[in-house]
């Protein structure tokens, strides 16, 4: 498991990092099962910030791949918490 | 607890009250009323592969230890029953030898055609659709199974929506042979949610730590400092309000969200919004919030 630093220390760190330059992020390499397992373990009230924090630091920066996990988190919420 | 911690978990608390906060209580939970939940459920979502009594013989030990109520009870009982069952649905869509492989299909392809409907937008050929993803988990799973099973049924969806994408663009490129325009963009709106600006402030106090008055004092100043950055270069109430949430008080999206009564995923993209903005900033200003995060990070240790 992945040292946990602070929100701010990783804000900090973010804005050290160049963003992805827009062209590239139709061809990011991050893996989607990745995704997959992010979006259910937090579903699942797991702390995924700390589990997986590459992922939680790629969706900062990627915005394809935030799209993508903000769609499969609504469908999964609808579909998976039908009892209001 | 000092005095201004006090005071501000009062003042919190007090706008909570007013709110639909979850109640924790040390009632033991109904197991009857367990049992009708599951029954719902299952029954909402057309599963069969285990009864709820099975379930229910399950879940409901670890149920009773969280000693929950109200809404964050109803989300603990649907949250234990899709994990449940996604393994099961796994373990039978994915060996051909057992004896509910056939059932299990059968229930999964119910299933992914209800979903269907909550796509957006939604697909020109849903039948399609439905067949095509089939046949992707299909083959998917005839070749291994996954490495979360607990995962399976958003790997389905998450299956669902490329063979989505997918059709459409074979569909645009069909359609551009015939000299009709259809551009991809049309397919990828911005389905994130609108910035709400009527959230109310309901943050916990920080959690309480061992600091000389000084620090403290030093501490505040650079987190009002910091505020005012936020305040000063995010474009909306809401954005500022997540960033001091999660930046200052250490909060997660799934906490923000809680408090917000908003999904994760919303304040996931407005974070992910707020560090766009605060990367962007001119070099004078990220010069000045690197360096206030830097004093904050160093008083804080």
């Amino acid at each position: 498991m992945s040292t946990q630093i602070s929100p701010l220390a990783q804000l900090a760190q973010l804005l050290q990092t160049d963003p992805l330059p827009e062209l590239e992020q139709p061809g990011c390499n991050f893996d989607p099962e990745n995704l997959v397992i992010f979006v259910s373990d937090e579903l699942a009230g797991l702390p995924v910030d700390e589990l997986y924090p590459k992922t939680a630091r790629h969706l900062d920066l990627c915005t394809r791949c935030m799209q993508d996990y903000c769609e499969l988190s609504r469908l999964s919420a609808n579909s998976l918490y039908p009892l209001e | 607890m000092d005095c201004l911690q006090i005071q501000r978990r009062e003042e919190i608390q007090k706008r909570i009250a007013g709110g639909n906060a979850i109640k924790m209580t040390d009632q033991t939970i109904d197991y009857n009323e367990c049992l009708f939940a599951i029954t719902q459920y299952l029954v909402a979502q057309g599963w069969t592969l285990i009864s709820a009594e099975e379930l229910a013989s399950q879940i409901y030990p670890d149920l009773q230890a969280r000693g929950l109520s109200g809404q964050a009870l109803k989300n603990a009982i649907q949250t234990l029953i899709w994990q449940r069952y996604a393994q099961v649905l796994h373990e039978s869509c994915h060996d051909p030898n057992r004896p509910q492989f056939e059932q299990a299909w059968n229930e999964l392809r119910k299933w992914i055609e209800e979903q269907i409907k909550f796509l957006s937008p939604p697909p020109h050929e849903p039948d399609v659709l439905l067949q095509e993803t089939l046949l992707e988990l299909h083959r998917r799973l005839l070749k291994s199974s996954l490495e979360k099973p607990v995962t399976f049924f958003v790997y389905c969806l998450q299956t669902l929506r490329t063979t989505s994408i997918s059709l459409f663009r074979r569909q645009s490129a069909i359609k551009r042979g015939e000299k009709n325009t259809i551009y991809l963009e049309e397919m990828e709106g911005d389905h994130s949610s609108e910035e709400d600006e009527s959230w109310e402030d309901r943050l916990p106090a920080p959690e309480s730590e061992t600091q000389s008055v000084e620090n403290e004092l030093a501490n505040k100043d650079i987190r009002t400092r910091l505020s005012a950055l936020f305040r000063a270069h995010l474009p909306t109430p809401l954005q500022v309000q997540v960033a001091e949430a999660h930046f200052l008080d250490g909060l997660s999206p799934v906490e923000i969200a809680q408090l917000m009564g908003k999904q994760p995923h919303e304040i996931r993209n407005i974070k992910a919004r707020i560090v766009k903005t605060l990367q962007k900033l001119p070099e004078k200003a990220r010069a000045e919030l690197l360096e206030l995060i830097s004093l904050y990070e160093k008083i804080g240790d």
